[in-house]
């Protein structure tokens, strides 16, 4: 259990227990697609430090103003469906290649893993076996296998699943001290609350007065970076390897093929032809006279 | 007076080494303002660095990790779906890749050659091919602008099984079978936004083979699409030009 701190009074907090939740470190805060293409204007005073986790509930027509505040902003996100959107498989099946993309811009956050949340609106679901289809659809575009978690924004206990965990705070008025309980939690959202990014900000900086220092979350993630960069090195290792021996083979190949043309397009030629070809190169300046009678002399012009 | 044309730069990069290279190609299209798209292999050492960097370099340019599906080929399929995406607009695609085929004979030069296309000296010509005629649909290094063999009604090279269906698949019928090898190329947009309006450019890049496919020994849908990529624009009665 973590050191107790106060919370400040203008910040409404949740219950667990009877505690009030400590933040965990370096959380995504989940925020709303629709709210984000609202809220376009204040978007550039998020701090570029917030990690995002964007909330899908915006239609298919709407995916191309999203791609352009995600392909700009610094901030890393992660995306995750609306347990209503999976449920649905035409719906699902439409904006899968919009799901792949947003995975692949480059501030994608992969630090927690493979990782897309559902998240339902009411009492957690069983698992959606719809999931499936994004998995099959991911993995045919070569990504590594995800996993799925489901959350629920009615829940206000913390829901833990493999590699991810999720807070919800809900608004209370009283004041309590609030200690640790999931150090590592990676996603945090707000049940109710929010108009705009501008009191998100305020909240999400309000919480993170209360976090940790962010010592195990850096470092958790440094560790995932370090190794992933690890293993990328020994895999170019490997290939600057097979490109050696390939090479090799396709050298060879490409040798005997020059070789195999030679035959067939000058060797097989009769030799008196040969000869006459040589009298012309003599004609044509290509050879010296003289190479023609004596190998000591040179025999091509350059 | 003409107007400035519209450019979009898809670039595919694979190599760790290849920041200053991409910087340095890059740098003649900067007056022309070029909506830039990159795509970096997941597999490479160092992208999250090169990807800050080419954001510094580039502001206001778009990034994306995809694996290595497809090589080349497939990052521009993903480059291109990204596009769409955006639902951005322009005339012309340079798309282009740090090519190095290390396994080639020709591999020190075949690049170099290849990006003739930018040279500053050669910009303004490509523009030019394509002002003076409409049926200019791709500008390319001559020299690698190569016509796939076809005999007895049907291709006959290594690739020749695949193309046959694939060209039957996405009803490609170019009057003749030029293609650029190298897939690093100008190109007009409108005829290749039409055809992956159709075709989704990722169901596409599903089925590409993952990592370093050569197409020396036995042929490959990769290799196919590259020759496709440039029928795609033929089959519209347009024209490959050299410079």
């Amino acid at each position: 259990m973590g050191e107790a701190v106060k919370l400040d009074s203008n910040f409404q907090q949740n219950v667990y227990n009877g505690h009030i939740m400590q933040v965990p470190v370096n959380p995504y805060y989940t925020i709303s697609a629709r709210l984000l293409l609202q809220n376009t204007g204040s978007i550039p005073e998020m701090a570029p430090a917030i990690r995002i986790n964007i909330l899908l509930n915006i239609p298919k027509v709407q995916f191309p103003d999203l791609f352009l505040i995600l392909g700009t902003i610094k901030n890393n996100f992660l995306i995750s469906l609306p347990a209503g959107v999976v449920s649905d498989q035409q719906l699902l099946v439409s904006i899968l290649p919009e799901c792949y993309l947003l995975s692949s811009l480059d501030n994608f956050s992969l630090a927690a893993g493979n990782i897309l949340p559902i998240i339902a609106e009411e009492a957690l679901l069983p698992g959606n076996k719809n999931t499936d289809l994004i998995q099959n659809y991911f993995l045919e575009q070569g990504t590594r296998p995800w996993q799925f978690p489901n959350f629920s924004l009615q829940q206000t206990v913390p829901q833990q699943t493999a590699n991810c965990s999720f807070n919800v705070f809900c608004p209370v008025s009283n004041n309590e001290d609030i200690e640790t309980i999931f150090p590592d939690a990676t996603i945090i959202a707000f049940a109710a609350g929010i108009a705009d990014i501008t009191a998100f900000n305020k909240y999400t900086a309000l919480v993170k007065t209360y976090t940790s220092p962010d010592f195990f979350s850096t470092t958790f993630i440094e560790k995932k970076l370090h190794e992933e960069e690890l293993q990328n090195w020994q895999q170019r290792a490997l290939l600057y390897r097979s490109f050696l021996s390939l090479s090799k083979s396709v050298q060879q190949k490409e040798y005997y093929d020059v070789l195999d043309w030679y035959k067939k397009e000058y060797e097989a030629l009769p030799l008196w032809y040969k000869r006459f070809g040589h009298i012309i190169k003599v004609l044509m300046g290509k050879r010296s006279f003289r190479s023609l009678f004596n190998d000591k002399f040179k025999k091509n012009t350059d | 007076m003409n107007k400035e044309p519209a450019i979009a730069v898809l670039y595919h990069i694979f190599y760790e080494d290849s920041y200053d290279l991409v910087c340095n190609e890059l740098q003649p299209l900067q007056p022309y303002h070029p909506i830039l798209l990159f795509n970096i292999c997941t597999n490479t050492p160092g992208k999250n660095q090169m990807s800050e960097a080419l954001k510094k370099a580039f502001p206001g340019c778009f990034v994306i990790f995809t694996s290595n599906k497809g090589k080349d080929i497939g990052a521009k399929l993903a480059m291109l779906q990204f596009f769409m995406q955006l639902q951005l607009t322009a005339d012309y695609f340079l798309l282009l890749h740090d090519k190095k085929s290390l396994q080639a004979l020709k591999s020190a030069t075949w690049k170099d050659d290849l990006l003739k296309v930018i040279f500053p000296d050669n910009i303004a010509a490509v523009f030019q091919r394509f002002e003076q005629n409409d049926q200019c649909g791709i500008v390319a290094t001559k020299e690698y602008i190569i016509t796939e063999p076809f005999e007895e009604n049907k291709f006959s090279g290594i690739n020749g099984q695949l193309l046959d269906e694939l060209v039957l698949t996405y009803g490609l019928r170019p009057d003749s079978f030029e293609f650029v090898a190298g897939t690093m190329f100008w190109v007009r947009a409108a005829p290749l936004l039409q055809f992956f309006g159709r075709f989704n450019p990722l169901e596409i890049r599903k089925q590409l083979e993952n990592g370093n496919v050569i197409d020396n020994f036995s042929g490959t849908v990769t290799h196919s699409w590259e020759r496709l990529l440039s029928w795609i624009v033929t089959s519209n009665k347009m024209f490959i030009t050299g410079i």
